[in-house]
């Protein structure tokens, strides 16, 4: 569901950005709600592509030095940063959630959107975000120690 | 002081094995708490959104995805096979057609991982067949596989562009010099290994017609850089519609023209690299949050300040950056070090009189040096888990390697024309 919401809104960002320069090239002249839609669809398929990344663990994290420890000091280290985590998203998803309703008031200035809709994608990835991690810190809470999916780690770009 | 701080909370939870993302928000949030400083949330939580939200920011996933196009559409081996029937009558010849074709796929794919997986699965058996040792060809792939990252295309020069509000075109441009430097390098370490080990004394110059048919191979894959770099440089489209057009001609090169990627694998693939953006793009979101916190305490003027206290000379403080990112690019990744250390360097930099140009190649540089330097490193996994050799050795043939680059980036950060000369020419 998530993946499938990524993907789409990844097809919707290319074909507005090649629709842009076709455009240009074609009719030579730029589509004006382009820009604001672009944002829209882009900070959608950021939020939502981390959720799906938490989902992977596939978040960018240095896991040498806590595979190294003794196995009850990473055990509660492996705990003790997963909470915290939850706290910081928990926390995200409540103010992102307050300003979203503060700004749905106002409205984007070609496609008359509520600017609150754009920022929901903060709170909402964010809760996703949070039930994948609440799951991973059950599972290292039984004693598990959760593995990243291969396939996404080893694209990382630049590296 | 506060500097002290955030970097404590957020080394203390990265090193603990906190995901980036997280750590740097709860470290800005954390740190205005300890502090009490009067700043509303709500700041924090617009600067982490708004920092992911420009449009231009869509070349991030457009150029990852057009990279992965590229590395499954069969480029790899096809660049080889152009490069050896070019270069392979050399002594240390597969070695040096490594580091060519390690230099053209960078510029293809903009990524060192999968430029040393791509031509590492088909050099380093070879290399090996031939009697070279498997540690070297591992630490060869290991380190040619970074030169991708100077060469135009390169995503962390874009990131740091986009982050430090620099022109793209003229760092895209300043790491050609370096990245050709470094191979050069590289190629004359692999020619003396050839001679010395008797394996690989070079063979005879092949016919005419067998290059041009290799070449022909190729000549779609080059085309890319070349229109891409072609529209950026005049001005045609901007860097992020150029991203657009990338994907596209990679995904006819692919499915079409190589035929190695069907049709149905392309939604896959597409998934894979927006997701790896988000994962990136969030970090460049949460160190936009940090800096937020960081521009209005005013630590990159206060951090000048101290710096120019010990001395105002502008070699000691790129001095001090390179012996800093040295030790920086050890323990994270290039990208994410270079998201986090950028907003504090580049004000800093300017104080001291250096072009954000000229700093950001010196940063990707130096950062990138961080893949190969054991015991952890992007490039050095992927090229160790592939030879199937262990770090010591590798880390052995590693030395002179390493020595080269570090030569190389000293020059690059010490004579500004060496990345600049280009530069300033297009200005």
């Amino acid at each position: 569901m998530i993946d499938l919401s990524v993907a789409v809104l990844a097809a919707a960002l290319l074909a507005v950005m090649f629709a842009n320069v076709a455009a240009r090239a074609a009719l030579n002249a730029n589509i004006a709600w382009n820009t604001e839609f672009g944002e829209f669809v882009l900070l959608w398929a950021t939020f939502l592509g981390g959720a799906a990344a938490a989902r992977r663990r596939a978040h960018m994290r240095i896991a040498e030095f806590v595979e190294a420890m003794p196995r009850r000091i990473r055990y509660a280290v492996e705990v003790a940063t997963r909470l915290a985590v939850v706290v910081i998203l928990a926390f995200l998803v409540w103010r992102g959630f307050l300003l979203a309703l503060q700004t749905m008031d106002q409205q984007m200035t070609m496609l008359g959107w509520p600017v609150g809709v754009q920022y929901l994608a903060m709170p909402a990835g964010s809760a996703l975000a949070l039930v994948f991690v609440l799951h991973e810190t059950a599972l290292v809470v039984a004693g598990e120690q959760p593995r990243p999916d291969d396939e996404i780690t080893l694209q990382l770009p630049a590296e | 002081m506060i500097l002290a701080v955030i970097c404590v909370v957020f080394f203390g939870l990265a090193l603990l094995g906190m995901p980036l993302v997280w750590a740097l928000l709860f470290t800005s949030v954390a740190t205005i708490w300890i502090f009490g400083l009067f700043y509303p949330l709500e700041a924090i939580f617009l600067a982490y959104i708004g920092s992911v939200e420009p449009l231009h920011l869509a070349a991030i996933p457009l150029f990852i995805f057009a990279g992965e196009l590229m590395t499954h559409g069969g480029v790899g081996r096809r660049l080889i096979g152009f490069a050896s029937s070019l270069l392979s009558f050399m002594p240390g010849g597969l070695g040096v057609v490594t580091v060519s074709a390690c230099t053209m796929f960078g510029s293809v794919s903009g990524s060192a991982i999968a430029d040393s997986a791509a031509i590492g699965s088909v050099m380093i058996p070879s290399m090996a067949e031939r009697g070279y040792p498997r540690p070297f060809a591992a630490a060869l792939i290991a380190v040619a596989g970074t030169i991708g990252v100077l060469m135009p295309l390169s995503i962390p020069l874009l990131v740091y562009g986009f982050v430090g509000n620099v022109s793209i075109r003229e760092l895209l441009v300043s790491g050609v010099l370096p990245g050709f430097m470094l191979a050069l390098g590289l190629m004359l370490l692999c020619v003396r290994k050839g001679r010395q080990l008797g394996c690989d004394i070079g063979g005879p110059m092949p016919a005419r017609s067998e290059i041009w048919t290799s070449f022909k191979a190729v000549l779609p894959a080059l085309g890319l850089p070349a229109v891409i770099l072609g529209g950026i440089m005049t001005g045609t489209f901007t860097p992020t519609e150029a991203a657009s057009i990338a994907v596209i001609y990679g995904l006819v090169l692919a499915v079409w023209v190589y035929g190695e990627v069907r049709l149905q694998q392309v939604p896959k693939l597409m998934l894979n690299s927006f997701i790896t953006s988000a994962v990136v793009m969030l970090v460049v979101g949460a160190t936009g949050a940090l800096s937020w916190l960081i521009t209005v305490e005013q630590i990159p003027a206060q951090l000048a300040a101290s710096i120019q206290a010990i001395s105002a000379n502008k070699y000691v403080f790129l001095l001090l950056l390179n012996v800093a990112l040295i030790l920086v690019g050890i323990f994270l990744e290039p990208l994410p070090s270079l998201i986090l250390t950028a907003p504090l360097f580049i004000p800093t930099g300017k104080a001291f009189g250096v072009d954000p140009v000229h700093l950001g190649l010196i940063m990707v540089f130096n950062l990138v040096i961080g893949l190969y330097t054991p015991p952890v490193g992007g490039t050095l996994f992927v090229a160790a888990k592939m030879a199937n050799v262990g770090m010591v050795a590798i880390s052995r043939e590693l030395i002179p390697m390493f020595a080269v680059a570090i030569l190389v980036l000293l020059a690059v950060t010490y004579v500004e024309a060496i990345p600049m000369a280009l530069v300033w020419l297009t200005r």
